[in-house]
């Protein structure tokens, strides 16, 4: 019976992480409200925001639509880690996907025993990605806007850098997840620059 | 006893390597590898809402028609929580819709009626006392784009309470129904035109269904599975071979040019279109599910 006794502490670091990530994930869930807005400019907050708990050194993918002579703003925030402002890595991609022909030969023996070449063409998709905007070429610049000619799926990959000697889990249950905002806020498409 | 504490330790134990392998490149990925090459399960899908579908109608010259719109009589009819959540997308979409024509008259019985839904479905921050306050005085006033804005802070106030409270049924409810009567109200403003800003805008919800059915199957319940299911048919039209697909690709060139006052513009690929039949079967099914869902049946 005595070699049990430890059990319940076993048991208590064991669920420890599983614990954390979902308390975590619930004092998260509201921190794009935080972010600070561009309200003053027109832009409306978006549903398509996300908050979420993330782990330092994780990257997390957001999946948008972005609708045709939009004009859409990207920033990110985390207001309980405010060592982070400035450290984040984002990227918006899209994935392409092309039809093209393919085209292949082969012999065959006809009839009458002869050699001939038949010539098939095949539709084929490929699908690659392109990276349309990356922050660590604009100076780790924390917020974007962009239109788009068309309606487009496009992928926001968000990464929360390790942090330096500082301790992730301020503002967070002692672990090391920050709470991160991913604020997307969009208005009508503007034509020329005179509404800035 | 002993057995108990045994059976508790292996419990834990096989919980234990169940959450560390649930990532599984995680597990094998070891290399250093630069921040955007990280293997991630962290993938999420976002379904923008009918707000913003009518924002980008907004200076179209869209027709307004009320009988493209639910009666708001209906709303005493929902006596379940599934059809009460439906609805309340419903009439979101309409509200959207509404104001974003500045439809004033209009405006204010559907903030009423979401109200009552919204008090049903216990969401009551989604349409409080101080937008209600807020709601009367550009009424008075008759600011239109402020009546817009309080729409979509509306939509914003119930899905933010609902995912604090981890509501995703209901959530997930009114997310599909302001789809479904979004979608209704597009296909219902003009005829088919080949290439028009509304046919575009109608082709344009094969993405938006596309992460609809994502974000949606992460979800049990069953009265979400059934609506989901019928989804599927709609899924399909989107999804018809059309002659277009057998030319060679029509895409243009990938390119990202900044405009004179800064501001990025994404361009090429291939556009969204719709053929004559894709719009009548659209319509004919939409309108369908849509039936079901105001008629609660």
């Amino acid at each position: 019976m005595k070699k049990f006794k430890f059990l319940p502490v076993v048991a208590i670091m064991l669920l420890a992480p599983v614990i954390d990530y979902a308390q975590s994930q619930k004092e998260c869930y509201n921190t794009v409200s935080f972010c600070p807005t561009q309200k003053k400019m027109g832009f409306t907050r978006n549903m398509q925001s996300l908050s979420g708990a993330f782990e330092q050194g994780d990257t997390s993918i957001v999946q948008i639509i972005v609708y045709k002579n939009m004009e859409y703003r990207i920033s990110i925030c985390s207001p309980s880690n405010p060592e982070l402002t400035g450290q984040f890595q984002f990227k918006i991609a899209e994935d392409i996907t092309k039809g093209v022909w393919k085209e292949s030969t082969k012999t065959v023996t006809d009839e009458d025993g002869k050699e001939k070449t038949e010539t098939s063409r095949k539709r084929i998709y490929e699908t690659t990605e392109v990276v349309r905007y990356d922050n660590s070429s604009d100076e780790m610049s924390q917020d974007f806007i962009f239109q788009s000619n068309q309606t487009r799926k496009l992928k926001v990959k968000v990464y929360v850098p390790e942090s330096t000697g500082g301790d992730m889990s301020s503002g967070m249950s002692g672990s090391s997840y920050a709470c991160v905002g991913l604020l997307v806020e969009h208005q009508p498409g503007v034509v020329s620059g005179f509404n800035r | 006893m002993k057995n108990l504490y045994s059976k508790l330790f292996t419990t834990l134990l096989a919980l234990f390597l169940a959450s560390c392998s649930s990532n599984p490149d995680e597990a094998v990925n070891n290399e250093e590898v630069k921040p955007a090459e990280i293997a991630t399960n962290n993938i999420f899908y976002q379904v923008p809402t009918p707000n913003e579908l009518f924002a980008v109608l907004k200076n179209s010259n869209v027709a307004y028609n009320r009988e493209n719109l639910s009666d708001v009589a209906n709303a005493s009819n929902y006596l379940t929580k599934g059809s009460k959540a439906l609805n309340f997308g419903v009439y979101t979409a309409d509200l959207a819709y509404v104001t974003s024509l500045g439809k004033m008259d209009d405006a204010s019985k559907f903030f009423e009626t979401i109200r009552s839904l919204s008090k049903d479905l216990k969401i009551e921050n989604a349409v409080d006392e101080v937008i209600m306050k807020r709601l009367q005085t550009n009424l008075e006033s008759s600011n239109a784009d402020s009546l817009f804005y309080l729409s979509n802070e509306t939509y914003y106030n119930a899905y933010s309470y609902l995912e604090e409270n981890n509501r995703r049924d209901v959530l997930a409810l009114i997310v599909v129904g302001g789809w479904i009567e979004g979608l209704n109200i597009i296909l219902n403003l003009e005829p088919y035109s080949e290439n028009s800003e509304i046919c575009q805008r109608i082709a344009d919800q094969k993405l938006t269904l596309e992460n609809l059915l994502i974000f949606t199957s992460t979800i049990e319940n069953e009265q979400l599975s059934e609506i989901v299911g019928d989804l599927s048919g709609i899924e399909e039209v989107f999804n018809y071979v059309t002659e277009d697909d057998n030319k060679s690709s029509d895409s243009t060139e990938i390119t990202s040019t900044k405009s004179a006052d800064g501001v990025m513009m994404f361009g090429g690929g291939e556009s969204n279109t719709i053929t004559e039949k894709q719009f009548d079967d659209l319509r004919s099914l939409v309108l369908d599910l849509r039936t079901l869902i105001i008629e609660a049946k």
